[in-house]
């Protein structure tokens, strides 16, 4: 009998445990920028942390941070998720819909609709610090929009200057989104299979009906996703709204993200920061989960 | 091709591995630019051209002068000192030698008890070449935590006051410079208005009649060039009359009384409201504020589309560039006092790290404590010698006030400018947030700095706004006190 000489352990080794190795970087990665800093915002939120001192920066464990979000400051906690929910469902609705419509709309046989496409995600493609920039140009106070309502003989308009007009600029401007999920639309549209129409078709259908009655219906596994990660996205909306808080608007800009980073970084709040992070944290988690439990609605295609 | 993934992946960890490493700061970073047999003293500076370059002045000259020692200069890289020493709050091991730290947020870091910086009186007692009575009083104040200093009860020099050990009292930074606000206006723009349209400068300031420059005289230069700048056409709607630094405490802390307000925050009370300051905020916005061209939100004095600016002298620095006329090489700025009685003025100095302070080094046979290394470092950019290179720069106005008619920096530049505008009537102390916790006075000074640069605006500043802005920061103000988030 020949015995089979052992393989070396190194080659053992990298045989049984060599895959490992390609997930590290990913793993590290988590464990670096996500876990830890987690585990850290965790333990602050508990303690009141204060980097001004040196030798006292963790003191005082407890629930008092929670205890100051819904005690002392619970009309402000309060104010911030209504304003965060309130844009998060406006933003949701008009972005979904919108984006799903334009997206109907490109999804058609006819002539030129290849450069409606490229029309359409032209804003995706615009970098954000120029994409700013030209927002800036356009609702400034003595800008482009405003140019012409002046010469118009009108009054300009005061976008995010004033707090009544700054909830509509925000929604305006978030129409520069749709381009984003109009594409993921598109794709799961062409992923419809043809013979559906065409079977549709032959019963007598209509547009719309084949609207309702197929694609949104084929879709459903698309706008779970999109409404998933635009729930989440709308309720830590912060990106360039900090700066554009003045006198005047400060309370319509209070979103609860925003919050935080002026309890960190204004009022150098890290514990209080950190606590309102975990509510929040909670809150996604919580809508998240329920909109999993209720989504028999969702279409995942046909189970082997 | 498995070999290949192999070798990614084997590539891609040892990348992040190093990554991870560099970020948190394993391995001895302290061994970067440090020299063997030489006390290497590390001094971290805000990333500010100007700061930079002098600091590099300072060390050369030091360095040359004492050749056992090697200086390596960090700067704050994308951070302010808040910034900064929050990084540093999460590796207190990573903390420099020395850092340079402002009056006006520095000493948020500084409690007595439990601060990053050692209490300065023992050092500057030790010697009769540091005695307190050389510098500006108002100065050694500003480095105080409490906001006033007091020399310890061990002190035999010839500065008088009352003495006291209480830690509150000390100094957690040498000052280094005495910043008066001034202002700066651009002499070859002038030169052009006088020119083509016989706009003259000298119509409103003229140097050998000091007591003519007046608040209504300034206001009307604002004015005059504002319709200057709109008669031009469109060419020059972009042109601006001036830049204030309002969010600055010295700026609006001046204007506020010499415009007869009655201080912004009033033995503790916010005082915002009150109708003095009501009045101060529409002379300001009446003459300053009201017209787009008047005044310049962006800073474009040194592009060349701004008259004026209102500054201390550390800034100038960073508009040479841009204000050296390339045919002659002569500046193309010069400088006209603030025209109040009582002008105020700021402070930056260097403080020693408490957590690395009395670590020892050797060099040629010589222990010392990385306190001593410092401390020495620090008394020649106090002495004559250093205060007089950061003058000749231009960079600073002296601390020493034996410098204040006789030294180099009255030479800076050229010697025909008005240096003596640096130094103008009778000094006025900042002491609005001394009422408060030094890690309370952050916050309030950044709602303060809000509410001044909204005041600056045409249209938030503008009297049909102004009860909200000033409702919304007293409110604001009043949480800060109170210890609550906004």
């Amino acid at each position: 009998m020949v015995i089979k000489s052992q393989a070396p352990w190194y080659r053992r080794l990298w045989k049984d445990y060599g895959n490992i190795i390609y997930c590290i970087p990913v793993l590290l990665g988590i464990l670096i920028f996500t876990l830890i800093p987690m585990v850290y915002s965790l333990v602050y939120a508990f303690c009141d942390y204060n980097f001004f001192y040196a030798e006292e920066q963790f003191s005082n464990f407890g629930f008092q941070q929670f205890k100051r979000i819904f005690d002392t400051d619970l009309q402000k906690t309060i104010h911030s998720f209504y304003i965060t929910f309130r844009y998060a469902i406006a933003t949701i609705a008009i972005g979904m819909v919108g984006s799903y419509i334009v997206a109907l709309f490109l999804n058609q046989k006819t002539k030129g609709v290849n450069a409606f496409r490229v029309i359409y995600y032209l804003p995706c493609l615009i970098p954000a610090v120029a994409g700013s920039l030209l927002w800036k140009n356009i609702t400034d106070t003595y800008g482009l929009f405003n140019n012409y309502l002046m010469a118009l003989g009108l009054e300009p308009y005061t976008f995010y200057t004033k707090g009544e007009t700054v909830f509509p600029t925000i929604l305006m401007l978030s129409v520069w989104g749709w381009p984003g999920s109009m594409i993921m639309w598109l794709a799961q549209m062409k992923n419809v299979p043809a013979e559906m129409y065409e079977s549709a078709e032959l019963d007598g259908a209509g547009y719309f009906t084949k609207t309702f009655k197929i694609t949104i219906p084929m879709t459903t596994s698309m706008i779970f996703y999109q409404l998933i990660m635009s729930v989440i996205n709308a309720l830590q909306v912060f990106a360039g709204f900090y700066p554009l808080m003045n006198g005047q608007n400060e309370s319509e800009l209070d979103f609860i993200v925003v919050r935080i980073y002026k309890a960190a970084f204004v009022n150098y709040q890290i514990s209080y920061a950190a606590a309102l992070s975990w509510v929040l944290f909670v809150v996604i988690g919580l809508l998240t989960l329920g909109i999993f439990k209720t989504s028999k609605w969702v279409y995942y295609g046909e189970e082997a | 091709m498995k070999l290949i993934k192999k070798c990614l992946a084997v590539i891609l960890t040892v990348v992040t591995c190093f990554a991870c490493a560099v970020t948190f700061g394993c391995g001895n970073k302290k061994e970067s630019g440090h020299l063997e047999g030489k006390f290497n003293l590390e001094v971290a500076v805000q990333n500010e051209s100007g700061e930079i370059d002098m600091m590099n002045k300072w060390k050369s000259a030091y360095e040359a002068k004492h050749p056992e020692v090697n200086i390596i200069i960090n700067n704050f890289g994308n951070d302010d000192i808040i910034g900064y020493m929050q990084k540093k709050a999460m590796n207190q091991d990573s903390l420099p030698h020395m850092v340079w730290l402002p009056d006006d947020y520095g000493h948020t870091f500084t409690d007595p008890t439990k601060g990053y910086f050692i209490d300065l009186r023992e050092l500057y007692e030790k010697s009769a070449d540091t005695d307190y009575s050389l510098y500006y009083d108002s100065m050694l104040h500003a480095a105080s935590n409490s906001g006033e200093f007091r020399p310890t009860t061990s002190y035999s020099g010839s500065y008088a006051g009352t003495k006291s050990n209480d830690a509150k009292y000390g100094i957690y930074f040498a000052p280094r410079d005495y910043n008066q606000i001034a202002i700066v206006y651009n002499k070859k723009m002038f030169n052009d208005l006088k020119t083509f349209y016989s706009f003259d400068i000298a119509d409103y300031y003229n140097p050998e009649d000091p007591d003519s420059w007046t608040m209504e005289k300034f206001a009307q230069l604002i004015q005059d060039l504002n319709d200057q700048i709109k008669s031009m056409g469109a060419t020059y709607a972009s042109y601006r009359a001036i830049r204030m630094n309002m969010s600055w405490e010295a700026v609006y802390t001046t204007f506020v009384e010499a415009l007869g307000g009655d201080g912004l925050i009033n033995d503790g009370n916010i005082n915002l409201g009150s109708a003095k300051n009501k009045a101060v905020y529409d002379y300001l916005w009446s003459n300053f504020f009201n017209e787009v061209n008047k005044f310049d939100i962006n800073d474009n004095f040194s592009k060349g589309t701004t008259y004026l600016t209102v500054v201390s002298r550390p800034l100038i620095l960073s508009y040479l560039p841009y204000l050296r006329d390339q045919s002659s090489q002569k500046i193309m700025m010069d400088f006209i006092p603030f025209p109040a009685e009582k002008v105020a003025a700021g402070t930056s100095g260097y403080g020693i790290t408490k957590k690395h302070a009395n670590e020892t080094q050797t060099a040629n046979g010589v222990t010392k404590t990385n306190k001593e290394i410092a401390w020495d470092f620090i008394k020649f950019i106090l002495s004559e010698e250093g205060q007089n290179l950061g003058g000749k720069e231009g960079f600073i106005q002296p601390v020493l006030k034996s410098l204040k008619d006789t030294g180099e920096w009255r030479q800076a530049f050229d010697p025909a400018m008005n240096h003596g505008a640096w130094f103008q009537g009778e000094e006025l102390r900042l002491t609005t947030y001394n009422y408060f916790d030094a890690s309370m006075r952050t916050a309030l000074r950044t709602q303060m700095s809000n509410f001044f640069m909204n005041l600056t605006n045409v249209e938030n500043g503008a009297p049909a706004n102004r009860d909200k802005l000033i409702s919304t920061y007293t409110a604001n103000l009043e949480a800060v006190k109170r210890g609550e988030i906004l």
